[in-house]
């Protein structure tokens, strides 16, 4: 039954050019681009900071191997806080929220075969995962220690232990997670402001990161930072990081045998907790999820008053989006924490820049930045048709004007999408980076190439919506119009901000009278060409479109 | 009572005419869903589309109500094209889907009042016809609830709320027994009946011979796509006796 099981979720998980499987050329372009990136630059990164940190002397001695097993065990237990997180996340996807939950509970089939067949699978891609991370992470350190077949070894071995190790934890942990989801599930607002608050939390953390890098390339300073208690610290730290500090001596050599005796015991008893739990609460937790009602009980409130049809159908997308987490996160999230994204990069992004260029261009970076993060707003929009489900078949049965129907879609997109960039230019505004007449025209720039992503964004998705089959009609796969959104908001904020940098210099060589209003006429030139295009694009043969829209057409 | 006696406007003109319908899923292909369907309904009466599995009922009614494309063919409701004035057209009736594809993220208060904001329906009569539906079929207190905690049977008892919500001259059930209680069955069948005697037409897909034969005047039946037969009511009466006896002797075609 395992076997049978096993070469299911294979088939499944790893059938990424199966049939039937939309491609998404905008994605796979953009996940390849960010992950080079990504890798080139943590590598570039993780190589200066291992000379730095090489470097630094305790009591004026200097302990390479010391140092680089501390560097090792840090960077490790970021990478496992990480893969447990992941692991969580997948494994309380596969094991209570995956279509083929409610067969399984019902086949003659132990709940440990199921788990068992849906852990080797995700092991199998955290290893994928790991490989990426692990071995870039080992090889950049290599400049600073030497570079042995243990070493090698080693790394690959930890490509294999590691993400055995971060599933083992995750299993104990989802059910936890998955009892506090449950009880947060009808808390939509608490809901909404903790994710608000984590990824406000995260991009703070990120910007602290990014601030850091900063100072280890360009100033000499970062030598600084490692002082006497903040080495007390990550020694301290790293005394008990287990199990990742059995593995990073490991990894370097350091008393091979006892560490890696050390860490197989640990993942002996780790395997042994984490499936006796799973062992004891996956059917417990399936029928608790099985036999829950799915939503709260709300007071029976008197009829509301009668609104025009654009009107309900704009609350029906709020309620839409405020009972369904990961709506609410892209809608609401996204967008609060926008300004707060646009404030952090302005601020690094501007003494970089006169760093470079030696030119204060604070108004076309923030214009680069509203039209580049205004993009994760937007992208919203790519699912504004899928997120209905077959009920948008229901919706074509009703006397309602497609115009009305795709109008209510693009206004509810439109405020929060016009909020945030309002925000954003405020922010910089008051914090000074840009003059009010600049954040005038950020805003206005940014309203227009916003609404114009909404629109082309609306319209690709009507075009090819792609309906959930789940209960709940919730699109919890990205679809390839995200992905081209984002893309496409990167480049335009690139080209319009570097546009306007571009003519900025020029003219300003020339001394050219009236330099800024030149700029900002062709800016909006090119915003309102785009926009108009776009509104074109998303109404023209609407009626028709829609008409034709049909489940189980086949081409 | 509440539903108002629709007969003043209910004349014997037909209020659905269904023409020479045909439906292709396959843009290319040659297999026809349904083929050739054309039936009317009038004020005051009560269709059943009968059919065994995958004889195109559910197409038909989808086509009928605009949910689909029709391939060939017309359809006129109270004289207006679901192709060319589709708005007008679906004014004049709802549509209670087999599946119960409703936005399951609202509670079934929310849903009536997305309803009656969609077909218009004045606020002053909003709650004296949830009142008068709340009786007949019985949601109580879960009305207040996320419709995504309902059972089968409640989604379909808010389906059918939402869409009586304005009383349409022409109401469209598919498979509207599927998944209810005897109780709410009988409750269900009650209506229908009631509802056609004010006036209103209703159209609706069925497996259940003895519920069509209750309460049908026009049997519509359905074998291979195609219009095998109209029964009339004096061929369905007796009980559903002559009904049963045509359905049983209709032949494999059928069965498929």
């Amino acid at each position: 039954m395992f076997g049978v099981l096993l070469k299911k979720q294979l088939r499944e998980k790893f059938s990424i050019f199966g049939r039937g499987r939309r491609s998404d050329v905008a994605g796979a372009v953009l996940s390849t681009v960010l992950t080079a990136s990504v890798i080139a630059v943590s590598v570039a990164v993780l190589m200066r900071l291992a000379e730095v940190y090489a470097d630094v002397r305790m009591n004026g001695v200097r302990d390479t191997v010391a140092r680089m097993s501390e560097l090792l065990t840090v960077i490790y237990a970021a990478i496992f806080v990480l893969g447990v997180l992941s692991g969580i996340k997948n494994i309380n996807f596969e094991l209570f929220e995956c279509e083929d939950r409610a067969v399984f509970m019902a086949l003659p089939i132990k709940s440990g075969t199921v788990f068992y067949s849906k852990l080797v699978v995700l092991y199998l891609k955290q290893i994928v995962l790991f490989a990426v991370t692990i071995i870039q992470v080992n090889f950049a350190l290599a400049v600073a220690v030497e570079l042995t077949p243990l070493y090698i070894l080693a790394t690959l071995g930890a490509c294999l232990v590691f993400p055995a190790l971060t599933l083992v934890f995750s299993s104990i942990l989802c059910f936890p997670v998955f009892v506090v989801k449950r009880a947060l599930r009808s808390g939509y607002l608490i809901t909404l402001i903790l994710t608000t608050g984590v990824l406000a939390a995260l991009f703070a953390g990120y910007r602290f990161v990014l601030e850091f890098i900063r100072q280890l390339f360009t100033t000499g300073e970062i030598r600084f930072f490692f002082n006497e208690n903040v080495m007390n610290g990550i020694i301290s730290f790293t005394e008990y990081a287990y199990p990742v500090n059995f593995l990073a001596k490991l990894v370097l050599g350091i008393e091979p045998a006892k560490n890696g005796l050390w860490l197989g015991l640990t993942a002996i008893a780790a395997l042994l907790a984490g499936f006796g739990v799973v062992a004891l609460l996956y059917n417990k937790v399936n029928l608790m999820r099985a036999s829950s009602s799915g939503g709260a009980k709300r007071k029976v409130k008197p009829f509301a008053r009668a609104k025009s049809t654009v009107s309900g159908l704009m609350l029906k997308e709020f309620f839409l989006v405020y009972r369904t987490p990961s709506y609410a996160f892209q809608y609401f999230s996204v967008a609060i924490v926008m300004p707060l994204m646009v404030y952090f990069c302005m601020g690094l992004g501007k003494d970089l820049l006169t760093q470079l260029i030696m030119i204060d261009a604070s108004a076309e970076l923030g214009l680069f930045l509203v039209l580049a993060f205004g993009a994760l707003t937007n992208t919203f929009a790519a699912t504004a048709v899928s997120r209905d489900g077959n009920a948008f078949y229901t919706l074509k049965t009703m006397p309602i004007k497609p115009r009305a129907i795709i109008t209510a879609k693009l206004l509810f997109s439109a405020i929060v999408a016009v909020l945030s960039v309002l925000i954003s230019a405020a922010v910089i505004c008051i914090a000074g980076f840009v003059t009010s007449g600049e954040a005038a025209f950020i805003f206005l720039i940014g309203v227009m190439m916003g609404l114009a992503q909404i629109a082309f964004a609306t319209r690709k998705d009507l075009n090819r919506p792609e309906f959930s089959a789940d209960e709940d009609s919730e699109v919890r796969e990205s679809t390839g119009t995200v992905s081209l959104i984002i893309v496409i908001g990167f480049l335009t904020g690139l080209v319009m901000g570097g546009l306007a940098l571009f003519m900025s210099v020029y003219l300003g060589g020339r001394g050219v009278e009236n330099a800024e209003a030149y700029i900002m006429a062709t800016c909006f030139a090119i915003a309102a060409v785009l926009l108009a295009l776009s509104f074109r694009y998303l109404y023209k043969g609407l009626d028709k479109r829609l008409y034709e829209m049909s489940e189980g057409d086949v081409n | 009572m509440r539903i108002e006696n629709n007969k003043a406007d209910a004349t014997e003109a037909q209020l659905l005419e269904v023409r020479r319908l045909s439906k292709k899923y396959s843009k290319r292909g040659k297999t026809y869903a349904v083929r050739d369907i054309s039936f009317t309904a009038s004020g005051g009466e009560v269709v059943g589309l009968l059919g065994a599995n995958g004889a195109g009922k559910t197409t038909t009614l989808k086509c009928i109500t605009g949910m689909i494309p029709i391939t060939e063919g017309e359809v006129f409701v109270s004289g207006h094209s679901i192709k060319t004035e589709p708005v007008k057209a679906k004014s004049k009736f709802s549509f209670v889907t087999d599946n119960h594809s409703v936005f399951v993220k609202m509670t079934g208060k929310q849903y009536l009042d997305f309803m009656s904001d969609v077909y218009k329906v004045p606020f002053e009569t909003r709650k004296e016809r949830y009142e008068y539906l709340e009786e007949r079929f019985r949601l109580g207190a879960a009305v207040g609830d996320v419709i995504s905690s309902y059972s089968h049977g409640m989604r379909q008892k808010i389906c059918m709320m939402g869409s009586l919500m304005h009383e349409p001259e022409l109401w469209i059930l598919d498979e509207p027994m599927l998944g209810l209680d005897p109780r709410t069955q009988a409750r269900v069948t009650e209506f229908i009946t009631m509802y056609a005697k004010t006036g209103h037409t209703v159209l609706f897909s069925t497996h259940n011979l003895y519920i069509a034969a209750e309460v049908c005047s026009k049997a519509v039946i359905i074998a291979g796509g195609r219009i095998n037969r109209i029964l009339e009511e004096k061929d369905i009466d007796l009980g559903g006796k002559r009904l049963m006896e045509y359905w049983y002797n209709m032949g494999p075609k059928s069965e498929e």
